[in-house]
């Protein structure tokens, strides 16, 4: 997912109750760029004119230090309030290879996937703690990535107001013990997609915690000059677009190398254009052309004088950038080994996909010849994006989810057990005084 | 719950990508598909060089029972017979015949022909039971070679993370440097400070590690453990639902990412 300024578009509604709910994410920040953080960005921000939200993350901008770099304390981001806690021990990333390869590769107990955990972080007690202490101030907690330290511990802190966003790919952090347990304990969990929810079914085992697939919507302009990106980036002839992290992990040397042999056994000019930031060496090949990030009016513009887009990639748990192409009616040429995207592409009836090669060969070559079919899909897609994932559509589930819970709590409060001396004190005090009475 | 489907035109993917596999398969027919290939490039000659089954004994062996195998063939070999004392004489009549049937076709080619052959034979067990010597030999290199280099290959993997780690708290020290000078105005400088960014450096780094060490001592990292600490009896269960998923042993090394 690219991430990019995002402007909320909602306005107060009038049929929704007000809530006080928190955010809990990893990092939170307009130049934090990752899935999961922007997802949740967005969320707060599109819930924000309808709720009263806030949101609870780390110092840290750096996924792989967890180094702190924003001042501990409030802050606001796009007009949502934001509470940082401090990290206190960044990451060993020695200590965290070690780990990882015991908890992958080898015979581990739980007290090793706790530890890998604690390393994993953000290792923040500080948050943990304040959620402890003050989770009467908020209705409903909503924690974003199921794999980190604040929603594992989260999630077990204030269980019956906990709302898990788990964005779960299909790796083997799923298969860890200590997550089989965790998807059973919040009130409601919104998955990204049908398979998202199917793997986690079937690994937890959790079918009896209320769950709906949302995901999550994109801000499309009214309007997109299609001769922005052509004019500015001397693209003249016709293109596919791939846009995301120039990453290996996202399937861009296997991108690469079918492209390249694409090229060399049809001749075709379609050229491939990259946008988004670079995490490997592009080869220097004729058709080529990376072009960085954009805009998001020249992102746009390209999306829209692109023939189709390519989505490499064989773990996605949600695919924001294919919702995009969708919404502009462009077709979709998916890895058809991550399930999240072929699914999508079947039941959106929006794109083709690939396995190999010469799938890759065979889809590419139908999409480039068959202008009838492209538009047929690149419809579809339009339909696909308009039933659900328009902001109207994501909200109105997020609210009734939450309207839900929050008729639930009203014939049963949640309660959430006290930590600390003090409070323990507290309880007994009270029945003491029961007893006397 | 919503289908998460839209059927907006007469489009199926599903038939295209069927239709697709099946032009594929098609183009195959009677190919070796990428895996086969793989898999037949990747395909050891076990039975060969494989050095627990090869028998160094060999060519004595077959020398040893030279008779089983081979056939000795001279000269005199197609006039003998083994019928004991008679076969002596009926070797003489078919000396004495020898004439006449030479008058008939001539044997001499055929006799020198097969005493070579069963010849050739003694000399090829020799040869190849020297290749397979020499076969066995290489593939016990190749496979000491193969060890060896990926041992280096796990010193080089360790050396890389190693240097990643000193550049990571390289930077770090540079700056925490940085942003403790750029935070505390520098006073003018005596002769000796010269060197006392790096004695600042050095005690820092080791109080830093003492500081770490001695909060470790106190249950430095319990704040992370205790919520689970409380939980004794297992894994967290919220007491909604069982865990019945099975887990398969994971392979990679992932999972620190951010998605």
């Amino acid at each position: 997912m690219t991430p990019r300024a995002a402007r909320p578009s909602s306005q107060p509604r009038r049929d929704v109750e007000p809530l006080r709910l928190a955010f809990i994410v990893q990092r939170y920040g307009e130049d934090v760029n990752g899935g999961a953080e922007y997802h949740c960005r967005l969320i707060a921000e599109h819930l924000a004119p309808q709720h009263q939200v806030e949101v609870m993350t780390s110092c840290a901008k750096d996924y792989i230090t967890w180094r702190n770099e924003h001042r501990p304390g409030l802050d606001e981001v796009n007009g949502v309030r934001v509470r940082r806690f401090k990290v206190r021990r960044p990451r060993d990333p020695d200590r965290f290879g070690r780990l990882s390869q015991k908890v992958f590769l080898g015979r581990h107990s739980e007290k090793d996937e706790l530890a890998w955990l604690d390393e994993q972080g953000p290792f923040s007690p500080k948050l943990l703690s304040f959620l402890k202490r003050r989770h009467d101030d908020y209705d409903y907690f909503i924690f974003f990535s199921y794999r980190y330290y604040h929603s594992f511990f989260g999630v077990q802190a204030v269980a019956p107001k906990a709302v898990l966003v788990p964005t779960a790919e299909r790796d083997e952090v799923i298969n860890l013990d200590i997550f089989k347990g965790m998807f059973n304990l919040p009130r409601a969990i919104v998955y990204n997609s049908v398979e998202e929810r199917s793997m986690i079914w079937k690994t937890s085992g959790n079918r009896a915690v209320r769950g709906e697939v949302v995901g999550v919507g994109s801000d499309v302009p009214s309007s997109i000059d299609p001769e922005l990106f052509p004019s500015r980036y001397r693209v003249s002839g016709r293109y596919i677009i791939y846009v995301g992290r120039v990453d290996p992990n996202k399937g861009c040397r296997t991108l690469f190398n079918y492209y390249r042999r694409y090229r060399e056994e049809t001749k075709t000019p379609l050229e491939l254009v990259l946008v988004g930031g670079k995490m490997m060496e592009i080869p220097e090949e004729p058709g080529i052309r990376y072009v960085g990030f954009l805009s998001e009016a020249e992102k746009w513009s390209a999306l829209v004088g692109a023939e189709l887009l390519v989505m490499p990639s064989e773990l996605e748990s949600l695919s924001m950038v294919t919702n995009e192409a969708w919404s502009v009616g462009k077709p979709v040429l998916a890895n058809g080994k991550c399930d999240v995207l072929a699914g999508q592409c079947r039941r959106s009836n929006a794109g083709l996909y690939f396995e190999d090669y010469y799938e890759f060969r065979e889809a590419l070559s139908r999409l480039e010849s068959d202008a009838a079919l492209r538009e047929g899909l690149g419809e579809n897609g339009k339909i696909y994006y308009r039933d659900h994932y328009r902001w109207e559509v994501v909200e109105g589930k997020y609210n009734r989810m939450l309207s839900l819970l929050r008729e639930e709590d009203r014939l049963k409060p949640p309660v959430i057990a006290r930590v600390g001396l003090l409070a323990r004190l507290t309880r007994f005090a009270g029945q003491a005084r029961q007893v006397v009475a | 719950m919503s289908t998460f489907s839209a059927k907006g035109s007469d489009i199926d993917v599903e038939a295209i990508m069927a239709n697709i596999r099946k032009k594929i398969e098609e183009k195959r027919k009677g190919l070796y598909t990428e895996e086969e290939v793989r898999e037949i490039a990747e395909m050891q000659l076990d039975a060969i060089l494989d050095s627990n089954q090869f028998n160094s004994d060999f060519v004595a062996a077959f020398r040893a029972r030279d008779e089983q195998w081979n056939y000795t063939f001279t000269p005199e070999t197609i006039y003998a017979s083994s019928r004991g004392g008679g076969g002596g004489l009926i070797r003489s009549l078919r000396g004495l015949l020898n004439p006449l049937l030479k008058l008939f076709f001539n044997p001499n080619p055929i006799i020198s022909a097969l005493s070579r052959q069963s010849d050739l034979n003694r000399y090829y067990v020799l040869m190849l039971h020297n290749m397979t010597t020499e076969m066995t030999r290489l593939n016990l290199e190749f496979t000491n070679l193969k060890a060896r280099l990926r041992t280096l290959g796990v010193r080089v993997d360790f050396q890389t993370k190693r240097e990643k780690t000193f550049e990571q708290l390289a930077t770090s020290n540079r700056e925490a440097r940085e942003a403790r000078e750029s935070r505390e105005p520098r006073e003018p400088r005596e002769p000796r400070e010269t060197r006392e960014p790096r004695q600042a450096r050095e005690s820092s780094s080791r109080e830093s590690a003492s500081g770490e060490g001695r909060r470790r001592g106190r249950g430095g990292g319990g704040g992370g453990r205790r919520p689970y600490r409380r939980r004794r009896g297992g894994k967290p269960n919220g007491g909604r639902g069982g865990d019945s998923g099975s887990r398969d042993s994971g392979g990679g090394s992932g999972g620190g990412g951010s998605k």
